[in-house]
C-alpha cells in the first residue's frame, strides 16, 4: 500500500490474537477485572481512532471511547465469545460516535445564530490553515461512515491496513478501496487550495 | 494499495490524530485507562454478581437432576422386578390347566368305576380331555 509501510506487531487483532480474545471476553462475560484492563488496553487506541472519525473536540472523542467501552460490558453477557470481539466493538463505538455527533449537530445548529453575531476573522496565516482543515472535515465528514473511517486509521492515526481491516471487519482490500476513493475525494475538493499553496 | 491510488496528503491539512497506532503520551493513555477501569467497575462487579446468581440454581439443578436420575433408575429397576414377577407368574401352571390336569385324573377315575367313555364326557363335555371327546364321537359313529 503506497504510504502504508506500517508493521503489525501490535496488531489490534492478530490471528493469534483472536483467540486470546474470546478467552478475555468469556472470563469478561463472569466479572474479570483483570480480562476487561487487558481488552481495553488492546482496544483503546483503536476505540478513540474510531471515535474521532465522527467526533472532532478532544473531550467528546474522549467520552465517545469510554461510553463505547461501557456499552460493549453492558451488553457482553449475551455476546457469543467465538465471534470477532473487535468488530463488535468497532460498530459498538461508531454508533455511539454518530449519536453524539448528531446531538452536537442539533446543539451547534441552535448556537449558530448566536456564533455569527460574535464571529471574527483571525490572522491570515492562521485563516488559511484553518480554512482547508475545515474543508476537511467537511469532506470527510460528508463521506461514508466506513470509508471515513478507515480513511481515518489508515492514513491519520497510522494502523496498517490489515489492523485496520481487522478492526473493522472487513477484508484488505476493503480497506485500500476505501483509503483509495477518500483521498481521491479529498483531492479533488482540495485541488484548488493545493493549486493555491504551491501544488502539494 | 495500487499505483493509481492518490498520495497521502500532507499531515498539516489532516485532523490531528486522537489514538495513534503507536507512540502518543503515555501517561495520557494511562489516564484513560484507569478512568476507564473506575468507570466500568460496578457493571463489572453486577457481572460477578449475576455469575454468581446464576450458578446457585444451577447447582441446585445438578442436584435436583443426580436425584431425578437415581429415581429412574430405581424405577426401571422396580419395573424391571415386577415384569420378571409377572412372567414368573405365568410360567408357573395356571389355575384353568391344573383344573385340566383334575379332569383328566377325574375321567379316567370314572372310566375306571363306570366303564364308558361318553359317561365321562356327559359329565364333563369334550373340552375336558380331547382324546376323550375323539372316543365319544367315534363311538357315536358307530
Amino acid at each position: 500500500m503506497a504510504g502504508g509501510g506500517h508493521d503489525s506487531e501490535s496488531t489490534p487483532e492478530g490471528d493469534g490474537l483472536r483467540a486470546s480474545d474470546e478467552l478475555l471476553v468469556r472470563r469478561v462475560q463472569v466479572g474479570d477485572r483483570e480480562a476487561f484492563a487487558e481488552l481495553a488496553r488492546r482496544y483503546l487506541r483503536p476505540v478513540h481512532a474510531v471515535a474521532g472519525s465522527f467526533l472532532a473536540e478532544p473531550a467528546d472523542v474522549e467520552d465517545a471511547a469510554q461510553e463505547a467501552f461501557l456499552r460493549a460490558l453492558d451488553a457482553i453477557a449475551t455476546f457469543e465469545a467465538d465471534r470477532p470481539f473487535a468488530p463488535w466493538l468497532y460498530q459498538i463505538a461508531r454508533n455511539v460516535a454518530r449519536n453524539r455527533l448528531d446531538r452536537r449537530r442539533r446543539w451547534r445548529t441552535n448556537a449558530a445564530v448566536d456564533d455569527l453575531a460574535t464571529a471574527s476573522p483571525g490572522p491570515d496565516e492562521a485563516l488559511e490553515r484553518r480554512e482547508v482543515r475545515a474543508l476537511v472535515d467537511r469532506v470527510l465528514a460528508g463521506m461514508p461512515d466506513r470509508r471515513r473511517t478507515a480513511f481515518r486509521l489508515f492514513d491519520i492515526e497510522g494502523y496498517s491496513s490489515v489492523e485496520t481491516a481487522r478492526l473493522m471487519g472487513v477484508s484488505e482490500g476493503t480497506v485500500r478501496s476505501h483509503v483509495h476513493h477518500a483521498r481521491r475525494t479529498l483531492r479533488r475538493r482540495l485541488e484548488p487550495l493545493l493549486g493555491r499553496d504551491g501544488g502539494r | 494499495m495500487t499505483h493509481q491510488t492518490p498520495d497521502r496528503l500532507p499531515p498539516e491539512w489532516l485532523p490531528d490524530p486522537v489514538g495513534p497506532a503507536r507512540g502518543g503520551d503515555p501517561e495520557n493513555w494511562d489516564r484513560r485507562l484507569r478512568a476507564l477501569l473506575s468507570a466500568a467497575e460496578p457493571r463489572l462487579a453486577e457481572l460477578a454478581r449475576s455469575r454468581a446468581r446464576e450458578a446457585g440454581p444451577r447447582v441446585a439443578a445438578a442436584w435436583w437432576s443426580l436425584l431425578v436420575s437415581r429415581w429412574r433408575a430405581l424405577v426401571g429397576a422396580a419395573a424391571l422386578a415386577a415384569a420378571t414377577l409377572a412372567l414368573v407368574v405365568q410360567v408357573l401352571p395356571a389355575p384353568s390347566s391344573r383344573g385340566a390336569e383334575s379332569a383328566a385324573a377325574f375321567s379316567l377315575t370314572a372310566m375306571a368305576g363306570q366303564g364308558t367313555a361318553v359317561a365321562v364326557w356327559q359329565g364333563l363335555g369334550s373340552e375336558a380331555d380331547p382324546t376323550l371327546a375323539q372316543i365319544v364321537l367315534q363311538g357315536a359313529s358307530r
